[in-house]
């Protein structure tokens, strides 16, 4: 049997959950018994490791969703995760990347599966550098003050999420609580964005307001400050747009936003 | 390597929960070893941390994704992020295992063993070459710890490593644990192993702990050395000189006082008769 061949069937081998029995001959053929151990054995080793490996990554990530779900039923949706989507990354903190997909595919209730985006955008949060900016609200002042033109965009490491209303929520509850049978009757079909993002190695989730939502959808792409303004008080015009635009500065503190000159 | 690395001594494995003590007190350790998909797809905390200890300290990156012995092509992504980094961290050393992780572009995230074919070892050979002609460095490759014995292999692992080595021009990691946990699986005598491991290929070496399970023994990284390998290594050192060493430990991982009482343990207990003339001609014209 030919290397290609070879590494095949024995990652074939480690990755199921099951031998048949036309594999089992083939690993008796393929592998020699070690003095404590079958070959059979030797291919359930690495078997094992596997499996242990790539669960315990996602249970790091979606500790939310083991405690919604319960250990039994959290092996199972992992088990078939890693079947239909194997890692092909050569890291493992990107085992998670399609877990919300696949929650979707199956069907599951839209509140693991938000549950599942909001955790992989806290994984992912982390990835990002920290952003320290003393001062640049007033740089940022400064410059519009110089009749600068000035843009904002999305720091990298936040993300909008459209999630359902009482994630946020639940999670709180979820904290507190081991059980939680009721807690899929109090879900809402209706989805608002919410914002994750890290600040001094800290992750906040925001449930945004329709408002806040606009404003920093609109800033993603770095658009001139002056129209986004203007915009979101004609979309919306209250005392919140006002409130945004006078303290959109702590969001540039804390890096959610991050300001671009545009000379 | 860089000049002056096999002057360093007994490092350890820089881990996780280590950060905060490591950049708050500094401690007397002479050099770390990072594991490099640690920091690959990151440029938040932990890379932040790693940039900050390899100010102060010689770092070497070791790596479980190059996947040196599979089939597939090689993973061009993952050797230019790796470049990107040599260059920001400018390490000791790089390193990875003599192993594939994965064929058909998935990835098992284990370090599995290789037939010892004469097909494999010309793959190999190929793979290390075109590696370090990406990277732009020599490369070291680490002997496994397994599980798994191919009965279609011809060779010897420590003639398959050191031909491999010879023929790319890459070094040796020698994982003194890996060799007795190997030994003890496959039922060969691990002094003799090391005997036919050429000296001059051996850039440093690992030491670590290991796990007793039913009917064999698993590379666990647990607790402290087990008398053991710290044995086998005193062996190894008797017969090839001194080498830079790692002391590895990933499970149960301890307080830093606690590995680093570890890291003198190792230290104490070397045997202080020299290496022979022999070994030592051949260390110095390895580097």
């Amino acid at each position: 049997m030919n290397l290609f061949d070879m590494q095949c069937f024995t990652q074939r081998m480690i990755q199921c959950t099951e031998m048949r029995s036309e594999d089992l001959s083939k690993v008796d053929d393929i592998f020699r018994d070690l003095p404590g151990v079958s070959a059979i054995k030797s291919i359930e080793i690495y078997r094992d490791m596997y499996q242990t490996r790539v669960f315990d990554t996602l249970l790091d990530d979606f500790p939310r969703i083991l405690k919604l779900m319960g250990d039994e039923r959290f092996d199972h949706l992992a088990q078939s995760y890693i079947k239909a989507f194997p890692s092909k990354s050569y890291t493992l903190e990107d085992m998670g990347q399609d877990f919300a997909l696949f929650l979707e595919q199956s069907k599951q209730e839209r509140l693991v599966i938000d549950l599942a985006k909001l955790e992989w955008a806290v994984a992912l949060s982390f990835r990002y550098p920290l952003v320290v900016m003393p001062g640049c609200f007033n740089d940022l002042q400064v410059a519009l003050a110089e009749g600068d033109d000035v843009a904002l965009e999305l720091n990298p490491r936040c993300h909008v999420l459209d999630l359902d209303p009482s994630l946020l929520d639940f999670c709180e509850w979820l904290e507190q609580h081991e059980t939680f049978p009721e807690i899929k009757q109090a879900v809402t079909p209706l989805a608002v964005p919410h914002l994750v993002y890290q600040s001094s190695r800290q992750v906040f989730e925001l449930k945004l307001t329709q408002a806040e939502s606009w404003f920093l959808e609109s800033f993603r792409k770095a658009a001139p400050m002056g129209p986004i303004v203007d915009g979101l008080l004609e979309r919306f015009p209250s005392d919140e747009s006002q409130g945004i635009i006078n303290t959109f500065g702590a969001w540039i503190e804390s890096g959610v936003l991050l300001p671009i000159l545009i000379k | 390597m860089k000049k002056g690395f096999h002057d360093l001594g007994i490092g350890a494995g820089l881990r996780h929960p280590h950060f905060r003590d490591i950049m708050e007190t500094a401690p007397n350790i002479p050099w770390f070893e990072a594991l490099t998909e640690n920091y690959l797809a990151t440029e938040g905390y932990p890379k932040d941390c790693l940039m900050e200890i390899a100010d102060r300290y010689p770092i070497a990156l070791h790596g479980v994704s190059m996947s040196v012995g599979s089939h597939d092509s090689l993973d061009l992504n993952y050797i230019k992020k790796l470049k990107k980094m040599i260059g920001e961290i400018h390490p000791v050393a790089v390193s990875d295992h003599l192993c594939w992780t994965g064929v058909i572009g998935i990835n098992t995230h284990d370090l599995l063993p290789m037939p010892y074919t004469d097909e494999a070892l010309i793959h190999c050979i190929r793979r290390v070459r075109q590696i370090q002609d990406e990277l732009g460095v020599q490369i070291l490759l680490e002997n496994p710890s397994s599980y798994l014995a191919f009965k279609g292999s011809v060779w010897e692992e420590a003639a398959f490593l050191n031909t491999l080595a010879i023929e790319s021009g890459c070094g040796i990691l020698l994982d003194i644990n890996n060799v007795y946990v190997s030994s003890k699986n496959f039922g060969f005598d691990p002094k003799s192993y090391l005997k036919h491991i050429s000296p001059d290929l051996v850039g440093y070496m690992h030491i670590a702990g290991h796990s007793h399970r039913e009917g064999y023994i698993l590379d666990s990284h647990v607790g402290p050395i087990p008398s053991e390998v710290l044995k086998l290594y005193h062996e190894t050192i008797k017969t090839i000189g001194p080498r830079p060493t790692i002391v590895e430990w990933d499970e149960d991982i301890p307080e830093l006082s606690v590995l680093m009482k570890e890291i003198e343990n190792v230290k104490r207990t070397i045997p202080t008769g020299k290496a022979t003339a022999d070994s030592e001609r051949m260390r110095d014209e390895s580097f």
